[in-house]
Order: C-alpha cells, then sequence, then structure tokens
C-alpha cells in the first residue's frame, strides 16, 4: 500500500528558516525536488528529502468512522462527517459534501513531518472523477483553491522550518455545486528530511571519511 | 483602472468543524476563482465587504528602460520594479530587461488596526525568450505574510495571485522570482495586476454600490 524513498542527504547543515513560511506548489516535480533545489533554498542549503507514498491500492472499500496508514513520521489518519473508504485505490469522502480531513500523527516526534502533497480530484455519486475545484488547506491555515483536472491534480506544500511540522490538512470540494461531490485522493505524499542531529552525524561522517583520505 | 465589485456581507464560515483552519493565506491559480472563490472564503467580519479592480498598464506609453512603475491610490497603490536593470512596457505589458532579474510589488499600506485594505494580489505573469516569444517557466511568488506559491506559468495560464482571509492581516507587497530555466533564460513579465479589497466600505464606495445595486434593479424591471 505504500513505499518509502530514503535517499543520502547531500548537505551536513541545515538551518530552520529565520522567516518560516510555507511553500505551495502544483507540480509533483517541483514539490518533490524542493528541499535539494539550491534556488529554493527551504531550509538554507540543499538537503534530499525521505518521500513516503500512499497509493491506497487495495484499500477497504466498506465505509468506516477513520482509516489509518504509515507508520513514525509518516502516520496519518482519515476522517470525515459521514466516514471514509476508498474505492481500491483512492481515499474517498463516504458522502458528497463532506470535507476529507487527514491528520498527521507524529508531529511531536523526530523526524517531523515538513511537507505534504496528493493527487486529488471530485468524484460523483457513481465513483466517476469529475473536474472541479478543490481547496486544500493546512491547519496553520495557509491553503490553495485550484481547479482539478484528471491529468492536473497535483497539490503540495513544505514548511521551511524544521521545527513547524505539518499537522493536519483539510481537502473540501468548493464553489458552485460543490456539495455534490465526493473529494479524494489518489496519491498522498509525505515528506520529511533528515531530523538536525542526523545531519550533523552525516556532516561528521563524511569530514572524518575526508580526512582519512588525506592522512 | 477597471472596477469589478462582488460584495460579501460577512464571514463565509464558522464552526467548530472548521476550527483550526480559518484564516491565513490561499493561493490561486484561475482568476476566475480568484474573483469569486477568494472573497468569499476570507473571515471577514460582519458589515465588510470585498470587492476586486485590475490594473492593465494601458496607461503606459511605451519605453524601453523604466525604472519603476507606479499606480493607483491608498488601498490599492503600487510600485512595481525589477531586482535587477530596468523595465521596458510593451502594449501594456512591463517587462524585465535582464534576464533572470524578478519583479518586486510594493503595495497598498498596511491600514489602521480594522484590516480594511489590500487582502488579495494576483496578476497575468509570464516569460519572454531572446525573441520576444511568449514561453513557459516556473515562478516563485513570495508574499509578504511570508507564503509562497512555486508554480508553472504559460501564455493560456498566466495568472496567480493570493488572498489573505484574516480580517487583521493585509498585504503590502509581493515578489516574482524565476525559477530553473526560466531564470537562466527568460525575461519576467506582468499584463495586468488584480487587487482585492475587503474591509469597511468607505462611503463613497457605498453610494456607488448603492447606485450600482439600484441600476441593477431598474433592469430587472424594466
Amino acid at each position: 500500500m505504500n513505499r518509502s524513498i530514503f535517499a543520502i542527504a547531500t548537505s551536513a547543515a541545515i538551518v530552520a528558516s529565520a522567516d518560516a513560511a510555507i511553500v505551495a506548489f502544483t507540480s509533483f516535480g517541483d514539490w518533490e525536488g524542493a528541499s535539494a533545489n539550491a534556488e529554493l533554498a527551504l531550509f538554507g542549503a540543499p538537503v534530499d528529502s525521505v518521500i513516503h507514498t500512499e497509493n491506497f491500492n487495495g484499500g477497504p472499500t466498506a465505509t468506516a468512522p477513520s482509516l489509518t496508514g504509515g507508520s513514525s513520521w509518516n502516520a496519518w489518519s482519515a476522517t470525515a462527517t459521514s466516514g471514509v473508504q476508498t474505492n481500491g485505490n483512492a481515499l474517498l469522502t463516504s458522502s458528497a459534501g463532506n470535507a476529507l480531513l487527514l491528520s498527521f500523527l507524529n508531529a511531536g516526534g523526530e523526524p517531523k513531518l515538513l511537507a505534504v502533497g496528493g493527487n486529488f480530484n471530485l468524484y460523483n455519486t457513481y465513483g466517476q472523477k469529475m473536474d472541479g475545484r478543490i481547496w486544500v488547506r493546512l491547519a496553520n491555515g495557509s491553503s490553495i483553491v485550484r481547479n482539478f483536472t484528471a491529468n492536473d491534480n497535483f497539490v503540495g506544500f513544505w514548511s521551511d522550518d524544521l521545527a513547524a511540522p505539518i499537522t493536519s490538512m483539510r481537502i473540501q470540494a468548493t464553489g458552485s455545486g460543490s456539495s455534490a461531490f465526493l473529494v479524494g485522493v489518489d496519491n498522498l505524499y509525505l515528506a520529511t528530511v533528515p531530523a538536525p542531529g542526523a545531519v550533523a552525524l552525516l556532516g561528521a561522517a563524511a569530514l572524518v571519511g575526508w580526512n582519512r583520505r588525506r592522512a | 483602472m477597471r472596477h469589478f465589485v462582488a460584495v460579501v456581507a460577512a464571514s463565509a464560515f464558522a464552526g467548530s468543524a472548521l476550527a483550526g483552519f480559518s484564516g491565513g493565506v490561499s493561493s490561486f491559480t484561475s482568476l476566475n476563482d480568484f474573483y469569486k472563490i477568494g472573497p468569499s472564503i476570507g473571515k471577514w467580519p460582519s458589515g465588510w465587504v470585498s470587492y476586486v479592480v485590475s490594473e492593465g498598464f494601458s496607461g503606459f506609453s511605451n519605453s524601453n528602460s523604466v525604472t519603476k512603475l507606479q499606480g493607483g491610490a491608498g488601498w490599492s497603490q503600487w510600485v512595481l520594479t525589477a531586482s535587477q536593470g530596468t523595465m521596458s512596457v510593451e502594449s501594456g505589458v512591463a517587462i524585465a530587461n535582464e534576464v533572470g532579474a524578478g519583479l518586486s510589488f510594493d503595495l497598498g499600506p498596511a491600514l489602521g488596526s480594522s484590516g480594511s485594505g489590500l487582502h488579495g494580489f494576483g496578476g497575468d505573469f509570464g516569460f519572454r525568450d531572446a525573441n520576444g516569444k511568449r514561453v513557459a517557466g516556473t515562478v516563485e511568488l513570495t508574499l509578504s505574510t511570508g507564503d509562497a506559491l512555486v508554480h508553472e506559468i504559460s501564455p493560456m495560464n498566466s495568472f496567480a495571485g493570493f488572498w489573505s482571509l484574516d480580517a487583521g492581516v493585509t498585504i503590502t507587497g509581493m515578489t516574482l522570482r524565476p525559477l530553473g530555466t526560466a531564470g537562466e533564460n527568460y525575461r519576467a513579465t506582468v499584463d495586468n495586476l488584480y487587487f482585492g479589497f475587503a474591509g469597511v466600505p468607505a462611503p463613497g464606495a457605498l453610494a456607488l454600490l448603492g447606485m450600482a445595486g439600484a441600476a441593477a434593479s431598474g433592469k430587472r424591471r424594466r
């Protein structure tokens, strides 16, 4: 149901941003490479991220009050007023007009969840994907309103503050006729970067190795 | 400057189900949504109105070298500069003259404690290649609140903007930074600016809204 990708940190020094903020992305490629992007410099120096993907394949198709998944820093829980379910490959609200709430359960632990993204869609009550407007919000207030289609349905966020994890996200249809649709997420992407201590260790190890080669 | 009015009389959202999710800053990639959704999802106090005005640079003569452009008044005042070098104006489009230069928008003053003022800001942004052709590219837009949007814009999909949904937080600036290929090869452009007001309407604005309402009523009755 999920996969994790770990990439070795490329930098030994990442720092918390002095002016912490949330950056929104509309392209998976831009989101995926954001922490290692020297131009964006989310954490000062580039650092590779660890990305965990939930694709919901084979998930339960019966309505449940909540669904959970992941573990440790990528643990999540999904709820909606009238319950949630999957259609075998996407997580959905069980009733039209409901918002989908994703809570991230390891907010206080290390490493912290610093980025979330997903392929979001509206569905009609027959389970067919529909083009439409979705408002994706983080609990800290940052949000984006987009018109989602089958081919253009990604939105993601990064917190550039190592001490300010993302704790929850609400996905809801908005605009005219929005109450007629279910909302769903096809792929949920969760990301972190190594905790500062781990990065410092990697940096120290690299320095020792470098000194040995020079000796 | 063109004016479009979308009156929102009161806060659109309430209730414990949305606790922790109110306010903040929302990004928009559709001009239609900026006009219609932005004003309607703001957490405005009762009695506030919200509307959008636009600036198309049509009042500016063509020029090959200007250090800044400015316009508007009060809450909608703006000053546009390039992060490096000068700008050109070509047929209502402001263009940075240096490849990779960003654009900086100093916007309406932070107004009094009421929070009335500039709550929405967006534009039609783009890039020109060495031949002057419109091309797609990635921008980072950073608002004065610190919120940012990384978005791929193209000639067919050029709009990006923000609404501050908190009554007490107005927008005082925004920067545009070309990223990747765009930052290395293209010149940034801006075609139209859109200013979203939310707040207590000035007496003149109320009269204008009243006249617009009366005119609309008259049309419906005929």
